[in-house]
């Protein structure tokens, strides 16, 4: 620690002075320094500010042992949870990056890891990780790999699930919940034919995962591929289910909770989401919920489980101590601290393969609960648990192209134009883009 | 023919009453189901229209869980602060400038008032940015409530209200008030400000509006959780992937709703035509 | 009398916290935007690189801008709409009636109410088997079952227009409160006094209210035709931009929080702030007084 201020650099009006004030004021300007850089090093070591998103306040309890747990063995420095709604999550992280006040670990979900490392704004982390790193699962370290970097910890996941209106199966004489994704458009097809009801309300807003669930590529050798005979079969599917009236009409606009509100008011016979929405049907719909089964999604073409959606912690760019926000993010992601959240929201997953392996997801194998139940259906998808997202840096104008493709799509499923016209217009569209 | 006169009356009357309740309905309902749900202590019809307009097992216990799962008091307490500020700072600081806009002349007036007028046409949404470095980094006020309410209470809406309320008010008055030697200020509040009421009311209750349902800027300033206004806590609280019920968020927003109206009857009396001492 | 100098001096006095505040909160945000717009800017060690006006190049020649851009000049339909409703509702209701207060209050429910939670609802009455089906269906303006079912904000012919109608019921309290303010400078007597002379509610409306609102009506249709060309929010939550909906702004946020190309987005701003401009002065022309 030095003196701040030189000799020569405190202001010439000083030298009017009597050498004896001089002196004095050298020396608080010593001891203000000294005061000013113990603080600013406290602080700097003090706080390691972790964000999450949309976990408080139901999972207070697990976050406050935790921080707890953490600063009782690490005494240099200080964790402090900050949770927050997801929208918030990346203007909020922008923002504190240009301000060059980043926290130390911020809760990703797998696409916005690639934005981010792609532009250099999130550090590796792999480094910090050692042998730790054979801990988590293989798939869920490729997710969060980004040109041969870890870029993340990986934390919770989940997978979709089928839950279906027992009802309705039966009024359909539907046997079995499908086994692959063709049965389960045979199936939809006989339930609308049969009840009336809508089948199922496939995630339409994000069509370039079902692609990836279908393992068909969306670009090879840097130019979209997507309008061959195979993408055509595919969205074809979607467009006679929805002509016949198997998906509803506003498939389009059906994300989470709507597709929970769908489901909760008996208008379509399954929900194929995350397992987390029958805890909603459990609260808002018990009359449903009591006649609610529940079997895994089918595995796709493509050998990935559906709907995966991985959550991690990324340390940002800027962040003081990376080595001590590594640290608290092998923390939260151990076996000890996953397996406790899992048990916590009892409908998501760890990313760690002994995390997985623990009894309490198969407990519920056999049980009449639905929500136990789907917990242990959805476990056993954890292994093909990939989130289906665009390789980073690929796409030079990510909104407009992403816009381009879904906008096309809905015009094919919607009837407004052929499938093939319509996916030719979206890949010329983004040829044009990439070649720039 | 004074029987008529009465009949057309009536006639116009019951027509006046018509289209007031029907424009009611249509503003009305959107508020309706909320509440109509947040009553409904069985959620399952939430999603059956037009039946979820009539509460299922009416009961409070959504709202009782509000006051329970959140801290829903400390962030009407936070949310009430912040209003209070930012009501005060905008109308004193929207008086002061609309005065001199509307009824002085001096240089540089015209540019003045055109580079206000033009910031209402930018998109702030991407301002945040600057702000943020610029409220953490040089004034220190990250993650506090004048932080919070700071950037929005100079804004171009509420000196253009102004300019316009003071414009209309007769020179008369002024002139009347400058020959009995009264300086500006006096001027301003014993002669403009009581005049123009009703557009301050308007202002006061605009303000109010736009600082209670503020979200994008609190939630990038603060991160505390004990200083979040309720527009930011409820939904932090309430939404999500792990959210708990429709019938809970729509509890807390109609809790959320009617302190405005509560403050919106007690300002609207000023909007009442022939308000006594106005402009005679 | 005090003679101009003096005048200067108190008016900078009265501008004084407005203009600070404003130049740290609004000048400074929209001159570094300004800026960011004419270069390339990087995050993380804040730089910015001039680059030739790129950014207005790719704008000029991007399809989905234009495209955002005519749903925007196009959402400008609400304005005299809106403005005309909500003058004839302030009209309606100020007077001491009975029950006035109360009318006023639920009118001004859709402003308090919250975008987001209110769009809740209203993608229940464009659903296709929502409410506005359901209403058409029952007074038979539409056939009964399947083929009278409309994805109102599914369907392109449409879904511009009922976002557009969701605009209106959330901001038709709005201005009626600003109206109600203006309507106070009218005095009881003039209405009286057209009364006797034979005018009918009509002729009042246009001849006496309209005249004595201008400036109100001025403020109006300048902040709704901000709002209108600057809409976003209500698209946002309705339908993301599907369906033929997408507007200038919308594209300026996906470029700044999407793709975080913040030169792109601040050059996309500046074209939006630019067509507001030319709309304002033609505003100005027209209600604006004289000097």
């Amino acid at each position: 620690m030095g003196v701040l201020l030189s000799e020569e650099e405190i202001p010439s009006v000083l030298s009017i002075t009597q050498e004896e004030d001089k002196m004095k004021l050298k020396k608080m300007l010593v001891v203000g320094a000294a005061v000013f850089a113990v603080a600013a090093q406290a602080q700097a070591a003090e706080t390691l500010e972790f964000w999450t998103m949309n976990l408080a306040p139901k999972f207070e309890p697990f976050f406050k042992e935790r921080v707890a747990k953490f600063n009782a063995a690490n005494k240099d420095v200080e964790a402090k949870w900050v949770d927050m709604n997801w929208d918030q999550i990346q203007p909020k992280l922008v923002a504190a990056i240009a301000a060059g006040s980043p926290p130390a670990l911020v809760n990703f979900n797998v696409p916005w890891v690639h934005e981010f490392a792609a532009q250099g704004n999130i550090l590796p982390v792999e480094q910090y990780m050692g042998a730790a790193k054979n801990d988590y699962l293989p798939a869920a370290l490729k997710d969060v790999t980004v040109k041969g970097q870890v870029y993340a910890f990986p934390f919770y996941n989940s997978v979709s699930i089928i839950a279906y209106n027992k009802d309705i199966f039966e009024k359909a004489g539907v046997k079995a919940a499908p086994k692959s994704f063709d049965e389960l458009m045979t199936i939809g097809k006989q339930i609308k034919d049969k009840t009336g009801v809508a089948a199922f309300a496939p995630k339409l807003s994000n069509f370039t995962g079902m692609f990836y669930y279908a393992g068909l590529p969306m670009i090879e050798g840097g130019k979209a591929v997507f309008n061959g005979p195979k993408h055509v079969a595919f969205v074809q599917k979607f467009a006679d289910a929805y002509k016949s009236g198997v998906i509803p009409k506003d498939a389009f606009k059906i994300e989470f909770e709507q597709e929970i509100a769908l489901y909760n008011s008996g208008k379509i016979a399954m929900m194929t989401t995350a397992p987390q929405a029958l805890k909603r049907t459990e609260t808002d719909a018990k009359a449903i919920y009591g006649k609610t089964g529940v079997a895994a999604f089918p595995v796709g073409e493509g050998k990935m489980a559906f709907g995966a959606w991985l959550m991690d912690f990324v340390v940002p760019k800027g962040t003081k101590n990376p080595a001590a926000a590594a640290k608290l993010g092998l923390f939260l992601t151990n076996d000890e601290s996953q397996v406790a959240f899992s048990k916590a929201t009892e409908t998501t997953f760890p990313s760690t393969k002994k995390g997985n392996l623990d009894p309490y997801f198969q407990t519920g194998a056999n049980s009449a609960d639905p929500v136990d139940q789907a917990r242990a259906v959805a476990a056993k998808s954890m292994d093909n648990a990939r989130t289906l997202t665009i390789p980073p840096g690929v796409l030079p104008d990510e909104a407009a192209m992403t816009k381009k493709l879904q906008d096309e799509v809905q015009n094919a499923i919607e009837g407004r134009k052929p499938v093939k016209a319509a996916l030719d217009a979206a890949v010329a569209a983004w040829n044009e883009k990439l070649a720039k | 023919m004074a029987k008529s006169k009465t009949i057309t009356k009536a006639l116009e009357l019951f027509g006046q009453y018509t289209g007031l309740v029907l424009f009611a309905i249509f503003t009305i309902f959107p508020f309706w189901w909320a509440v109509s749900v947040g009553l409904s202590e069985d959620p399952s019809n939430t999603w059956l229209f037009p039946r979820s307009f009539i509460p299922t097992d009416p009961g409070l216990m959504w709202f009782q869980r509000v006051f329970a799962e959140i801290p829903f008091m400390t962030y009407l307490k936070n949310s009430t602060l912040m209003s209070i500020g930012t009501i005060v700072g905008v109308v004193i600081i929207s008086v002061l400038a609309g005065y001199p806009l509307a009824r002085l002349k001096f240089p540089g007036k015209n540019l003045i008032f055109v580079a206000i007028i033009a910031t209402m046409m930018l998109p702030m949404e991407v301002g945040m940015i600057p702000n943020f470095i610029t409220m953490t980094r040089y004034l220190g006020l990250g993650d506090t409530l004048t932080g919070a309410i700071l950037p929005n209470l100079a804004g171009a809406f509420g000196i253009f209200l102004m300019k316009q309320a003071f414009e209309q008010i007769p020179q008369d008055l002024i002139d009347a008030a400058r020959v009995d030697g009264a300086t500006e200020l006096q001027i301003l509040w014993r002669v403009m400000v009581p005049v123009t009421a009703p557009s301050i009311a308007a202002l006061a209750i605009f303000t109010l509006v736009n600082a209670w349902n503020d979200y994008v800027w609190p939630q990038l300033i603060l991160s505390t959780r004990e200083k979040m206004p309720l527009a930011v806590g409820v939904f932090n609280d309430l939404t999500g992937p792990f959210a708990v019920s429709t019938s809970l968020v729509m509890a807390a927003v109609v809790l959320t709703i009617i302190p405005v109206l509560i403050f919106f009857a007690f300002t609207q009396r000023y909007f009442i035509s022939g308000l006594d001492g106005a402009v005679k | 009398m005090k003679n101009s100098n003096s005048y200067t001096a108190i008016a900078y006095l009265f501008l004084a916290p407005a203009l600070i505040l404003m130049g740290i909160f609004t000048f400074w945000p929209v001159a570094f935007n300004t800026y960011l717009a004419f270069g390339n800017y990087d995050l993380g060690s804040g730089h910015v690189t001039w680059n030739n006006f790129e950014h207005f190049k790719y704008l000029y020649k991007e399809e989905l801008f234009h495209h955002a851009l005519k749903n925007s000049l196009l959402y400008l339909l609400i304005v005299p709409v809106i403005q005309i409703s909500a003058l004839v509702v302030a009209k309606l209701v100020n007077n001491k009636l009975p029950g006035m207060t109360m009318f006023r209050a639920i009118y001004y429910i859709p402003v308090i109410a919250a975008v987001s939670i209110a769009a809740v609802v209203w993608q229940n009455v464009y659903k296709y088997d929502g409410i506005l089906t359901w209403f058409f269906q029952m007074i038979h303006v539409l056939p009964e079952g399947v083929d009278g079912q409309i994805d109102w904000i599914g369907n392109p012919d449409t879904a511009l227009y009922m976002v557009m109608v969701f605009t209106f019921w959330k901001g038709i309290g709005y201005y009626m409160v600003l109206y109600l303010a203006g309507l106070q400078a009218i005095s009881p007597e003039i209405e009286e006094a057209a009364i006797l002379d034979g005018a009918n509610a009509w002729q009042r409306f246009w001849k006496i209210t309209v005249p004595l609102v201008k400036p109100t009506i001025l403020l109006c249709t300048l902040l709704s035709t901000i709002a209108a060309i600057k809409s976003f929010q209500e698209v946002m939550v309705l339908t993301k931009g599907q369906a033929d909906t997408y507007t200038a702004l919308y594209y300026v946020i996906d470029q700044a929080f999407r793709n975080y190309n913040f030169g792109r987005a601040a050059a996309a701003g500046l074209v939006v702030t630019f067509f507001c401009m030319i709309l304002a002065i033609i505003q100005f022309r027209f209600f604006g007084d004289k000097n």
